[in-house]
């Protein structure tokens, strides 16, 4: 059987669990897709930003990937609820040179649409503590 | 040469609108880069045999790329659900078109939904043409969709019906067709339903204002 690095993909994520929101149906079927396969816990897949920032305010969420522009809002709620409660994420765009709407948030990690799959994989591996993908127990509330 | 303080300011605010087109342009590019992206590992995903993805994957493109025509020649203000749909259904059907109507009032989809309304579209036409009423050479089918409601409160109700068609019959696992019939439209309410000869599907989807 196959050991090389499509398997070892599909554990780096294993039991990670991910938010994930994206206005495009097809995008958020395949991002979803990309994360289970690398074995994670998709725990919710949002198309607007008010369903956003509920699934946002759940407990033990790893990490989460954003696209920016939902609809004809920003990602900017959803982003400052996670950001609050220390959940780190990632932007997923295809807004890739200093959109506004993310201005805030300058220093964090983004993913051009389109990306790889190992791309947007490994870009949520780096958002979790080193050691471990155990959300984190006593992060801030 | 000098230059006025109103040229300078005139061509500062066109280079202004220049980037900003630049930087809305890049985004729907990228954008629709990874829609195709997606369309391509859905498609290879599914259970098809090896020679027929190619064909699958270019039917889907082209269904893209249809919706996209009709929003350009609109200059982005929408794509009207007529021609959309005689588009999408022509394109599966064109050795058939006396088994497909097409009945409904003139009304301007929004960007956001017409494209993936196109999609729509498109999976429902090419079903038809598979598995349902347009597989044989009796069946038929019809699209036809009203609009209910007023200024912000319009929806827009379609109905699409299969008749005459082979017995169908619901498989198992859903497929990618399926969901993305089921999803892709912004806001849509969609239903699904196999009867003996036929398969119907009706879509209500909230229209914004002017449409």
């Amino acid at each position: 059987m196959n050991t090389s690095p499509s398997s070892r993909a599909a554990s780096l994520l294993q039991g990670v669990r991910v938010l994930v929101v994206e206005d495009d149906a097809l995008l958020l079927m395949e991002l979803e897709t990309i994360l289970i396969g690398a074995g994670a816990e998709v725990i919710g897949v949002c198309r607007t930003v008010a369903d956003g920032v509920t699934a946002a305010q759940q407990d033990g969420i790893a990490a989460a990937v954003l696209d920016v522009r939902i609809g004809r809002d920003t990602i900017a709620p959803v982003a400052r609820q996670l950001a609050s409660r220390g959940t780190p994420f990632v932007f997923y765009t295809g807004q890739v040179d200093n959109d506004p709407a993310i201005a805030e948030w300058r220093d964090h990690a983004i993913v051009a649409k389109p990306a790889k799959a190992a791309t947007i994989v490994s870009a949520v591996a780096g958002l979790l503590p080193p050691g471990g993908c155990e959300p984190p127990k006593n992060g801030p509330r | 040469m000098l230059e006025s303080t109103r040229d300078v300011t005139a061509r500062r605010a066109s280079e202004q609108r220049e980037r900003r087109l630049m930087s809305e342009l890049t985004h729907r590019v990228r954008n629709i880069l990874a829609v195709i992206q997606a369309i391509a590992r859905h498609t290879l995903r599914t259970d098809v045999p090896k020679e027929q993805l190619l064909d699958r994957f270019e039917g889907r493109l082209s269904a893209l790329a249809g919706a996209h025509t009709l929003l350009v020649q609109s200059e982005w203000a929408g794509a009207d659900l007529r021609e959309l749909a005689r588009q999408q259904l022509g394109a599966v059907a064109s050795d058939t078109p006396e088994r497909v109507r097409i009945e409904g009032e003139a009304i301007l989809l929004p960007p956001d939904i017409a494209t993936p309304f196109g999609l729509v579209l498109h999976e429902l036409a090419t079903n038809a043409a598979k598995h349902g009423a347009l597989s044989n050479s009796a069946g038929n089918v019809t699209a036809d969709w009203m609009t209910a409601g007023r200024n912000n409160d319009r929806s827009l109700k379609l109905n699409w019906r299969g008749a005459g068609g082979p017995a169908v019959r619901k498989s198992g696992a859903q497929g990618f067709g399926s969901t993305l019939i089921d999803t892709a439209i912004p806001g849509a309410q969609v239903k699904r339903e196999f009867f003996p000869d036929g398969f119907a599907c009706t879509i209500e989807v909230p229209l914004p204002e002017g449409s």
